[in-house]
């Protein structure tokens, strides 16, 4: 079945086809393989994988070091058409902090549906809580703790997590040691340091695990980025956030000034020194502002709440969105917020 | 003529220091713009170290050795400093410290003092005491003057006017000096110091100083300024009383090699700051030929006891903690009540205060990690904040306080909550019915009562959606099936 149809040249069922080392070597000669494998990439970085076919660089740089040589079977995912086919190679759990399980639904529906775009498989663990930050940063250590815990052993057989938040993440990967180190025992202290390199920040997991920057989003507003403080100083994401938004189609984005301050928030910070909390928020209120953006978006829908709720009290002309949302968002199917 | 200093063991706690400062737009303004100037200068200068990450490992490594053997290093100085022929003295707080300054000042019939800008005689309120003992103090630091002159407290460490604009300097100056043509020119103001300070240093042959580091391995002391007022205070009087932190000791003389340059660039963003004094015992015909030090413990020994919170005192005492944060820059220093402000003033006031102003100072700071990012010792000050914010609530529940506290009850059924998901999730759909009557019709909240006010007095919250994440990803589930 050579010609226009890349179904050709897979192997197995039309449901799910598996390719094969030699399905790849097929390929390569009858079709525009690394259209099909490389939706969205930069046909520049386009080079020769050891099966014979072309393939970017990174892809092929990431996918070496997130499987085994044994398992470069790369299963191929057909929904419509060529434009439609995408990668799975990866497995991840999501986990939806406390606060964006029962306040932002929105967030966590968008990393699935960009998430799963991208050909990752899925999965959540309803019994997932809290990461129990609110606790530890209270001084509550104990409970911080038995939550942490129990995060811990519920994604004991995941590999990978991935978490929309980055306070979230930093609370795992700062404050988890000392905590585990404190109050916990050995058997403890290793299924932390199973866990630990499983936790990805979701910029984190799109740029260094999938090695993706275009996501193939469009959202056509003018957008600022927020830095919150973990993703910053916690997390060290650096241009990854911009990576990610320089591509998506149609972004007027707006650089910030003071990106590095503070929004005031802090957790309970913000109610335990509701007055100090505020001032920081008028100046940061006022930076972001400046910027005459549409949506003001950050990778920590809490930094976005605190921000959101004076723009929403200041009949402000910004809102908020979580970056997952603008990732997510396509020209059939734009962000929820957009509704 | 006395300079009124912050004294944790009077100042009100921190949520209500802070209220007076935050409705002060000029001082909030001139915090604001100090800070920034400091925080661009040293931005530059850190830019153009390309080791600089190696200097802040070296610059930590140094200040942990040195607390690992604090004991071996005070005694290898005490003999040192001995031979070199200056007399040190061991105060265990600051009633000691204060006893044995006054002592060697009656010892020399001194009824004045000149003063080099000190943050340890700040800490044990060593002016007022002098005064109230008939010993006049002259502080010789420009902004120390004006804020000696103003009886005005100091709000940073470094640069401890910083709260005061220019014209503020002038009508401090014009009105305290007798000056009534003076401009708010910088060369005007500081012609005026100069020329007040200059009979001061010819007159008083009794000079008090701190020290930024102690050198263990010659016995030598080292002050850094920008203004030349300590190289005059350590060159024209007959005697010199230095106090001094314990943990301000170095092992060898090499090590200022690493200090020096982390240090100036933190805290003025300067390559090198402008005096660098050093100085080792007494030297015949040059200088003070009576020498005294002062090693002051004040608690820091029992921080030395605490392993987690033992970081601190690694602490140079350059102030980019407080230029860099947050809180800090919208209140400036007087609400932290202390002469120790900000970030490190957080973690360090309490402790040397046995735990008085720990249930505020910890809490007033949004961890957002600005403070350990510049600190050229690498200390994890957010770390030290969490541990300080455990231990004084592991002590309210020993002692049974804050039972009936809202947020703590909060917190305690939240952990209920987390701990098992049906539950949480049961709250869930309660906090939707609860939360819905206070929900508009734009679907947002605009009032809360109680705990929930201290939200919504200046923001909106976004009323509780109809369907949770883990809701949405069943009844998906569920039609795929």
């Amino acid at each position: 079945m050579a010609g226009s149809d890349p179904r050709a040249c897979l192997q197995g069922d039309n449901e799910r086809p598996r390719l094969s080392k030699e399905g790849f070597g097929v390929c390569s000669g009858s079709q525009p393989i690394d259209e099909i494998l490389f939706y969205g990439r930069d046909a520049s970085d386009v080079t020769t994988n050891p099966f014979g076919i072309t393939q970017s660089s990174r892809f092929f740089s990431a996918l070496s070091s997130a499987l085994p040589a044994e398992l470069w079977q790369i299963q191929c995912e057909f929904e419509k058409s060529v434009d439609a086919c995408w990668i799975t190679f990866m497995r991840a759990s999501l986990f939806i902090a406390c606060y964006n399980d029962t306040l932002f639904p929105e967030t966590g529906r968008a990393v699935t549906r960009l998430l799963e775009r991208l050909g990752v498989e899925l999965d959540f663990h309803p019994g997932q809580t809290c990461c129990g930050q609110m606790h530890a940063n209270s001084g509550f250590r104990a409970e911080a703790f038995s939550q942490a815990k129990r995060l811990v052993r519920l994604y004991e057989k995941n590999e990978t997590v991935v978490i929309p938040g980055s306070s979230c993440v930093a609370m795992m990967r700062e404050q988890y040691p000392g905590i585990f180190e404190e109050l916990g025992n050995e058997s403890q202290r290793r299924e932390l340091a199973a866990f630990l390199p499983k936790v990805y920040e979701l910029s984190e997991f799109i740029i260094d695990k999938l090695g993706v920057e275009d996501v193939g989003a469009y959202f056509p507003h003018r957008v600022t980025y927020h830095a919150s403080c973990h993703g910053l100083r916690g997390l060290h994401l650096g241009d990854r956030p911009f990576r990610l938004l320089k591509n998506v189609r149609g972004i007027d984005f707006v650089s910030l000034e003071n990106m590095d301050r503070c929004c005031g928030f802090g957790g309970t910070f913000s109610v335990k020194n509701p007055e100090i909390s505020q001032a920081m928020l008028t100046v940061k209120l006022h930076d972001i502002l400046s910027t005459k953006a549409e949506f003001c978006t950050a990778l920590d829908n809490s930094c976005l709440m605190h921000l959101g709720g004076a723009m929403h009290r200041q009949y402000a002309a910004m809102r908020t969105i979580h970056m997952a949302e603008i990732l997510a968002s396509t020209e059939d199917a734009p962000a929820e917020a957009l509704a | 003529m006395s300079t009124a200093i912050l004294d944790p063991k009077t100042a009100p706690p921190f949520r209500e220091a802070v209220l007076p400062v935050l409705r002060n737009p000029m001082l909030r303004k001139n915090v604001a713009h100090a800070t920034q100037v400091i925080q661009n200068k040293r931005a530059k200068l850190v830019a153009e170290k390309t080791d600089w990450q190696e200097l802040r490992v070296a610059a930590s490594a140094i200040r942990t050795h040195v607390l690992e053997n604090l004991g071996a290093y005070l005694e290898q100085f005490e003999e040192r400093c001995t031979a070199a022929g200056g007399v040190v003295h061991w105060a265990a707080d600051a009633d000691e410290a204060r006893a044995i300054i006054l002592d060697l000042l009656r010892q020399e019939n001194a009824t004045e003092a000149i003063k080099i800008k000190t943050m340890t005689s700040a800490e044990i309120q060593l002016n007022p005491f002098l005064e109230a003992a008939g010993v006049t103090v002259h502080e010789t630091d420009l902004a120390e003057i004006i804020l000696q002159l103003g009886k005005e407290e100091p709000s940073h460490i470094v640069v401890p006017a910083l709260h005061i604009n220019r014209s503020q300097v002038r009508e401090i100056f014009s009105r305290t000096m007798g000056l009534k043509d003076l401009s708010d020119d910088p060369k005007e103001l500081t012609g005026a110091a100069r020329h007040y300070l200059r009979e001061k240093f010819l007159r008083v042959p009794t000079a008090i100083s701190g020290a930024n580091f102690l050198i263990a391995e010659t016995g030598s002391v080292a002050v850094v300024e920008s203004e030349g007022n300590g190289r005059m205070c350590l060159t024209l009087p007959e005697t010199m009383i230095t106090v001094v932190g314990v943990e301000k000791v170095l092992p060898q003389f090499q090590d200022l090699e690493v200090m020096l340059q982390v240090l100036a660039r933190s805290a003025t963003g300067e390559r090198m700051n402008p005096y660098t004094s050093l100085w080792t015992g007494v030297t015949p015909g040059d200088g003070p030929q009576r020498f005294h030090v002062v090693l002051l413990d004040n608690e820091r020994t029992s921080i030395l006891a605490r392993p987690k919170e033992r970081q601190t005192l690694k602490c140079i005492r350059c102030a980019a903690c407080m230029n860099h944060c947050p809180v800090y820059r919208q209140t400036g220093g007087h609400a932290y009540g202390s002469c120790y402000p900000g970030p490190i003033g957080a973690i360090l006031t309490p402790q040397l205060m046995r735990m008085h102003h720990a249930e505020s100072l910890p809490f007033a700071s949004s961890l957002c990690g600005a403070c350990f990012e510049v600190c050229p010792v690498k200390i994890d000050i957010p770390a030290v904040l969490l541990d300080l914010r455990a231990d004084v609530v592991n002590v309210e529940r020993e002692q049974g306080k804050r039972v009936f506290d809202l947020m703590y009850i909060g917190l305690r059924v939240a952990n209920t909550l987390f701990a098992r998901p049906w539950i949480f999730h049961t709250a869930q759909w309660f906090g939707r019915i609860g939360l819905s009557a206070f929900t508009g019709k734009d679907g947002w909240i605009k009032w809360l009562p109680s705990l929930g006010s201290r939200w919504t007095e200046n923001r909106d919250l976004r009323g509780l959606p109809k369907q949770t994440f883990h809701e949405w990803w069943a009844a998906r589930a569920k039609e795929t099936k």
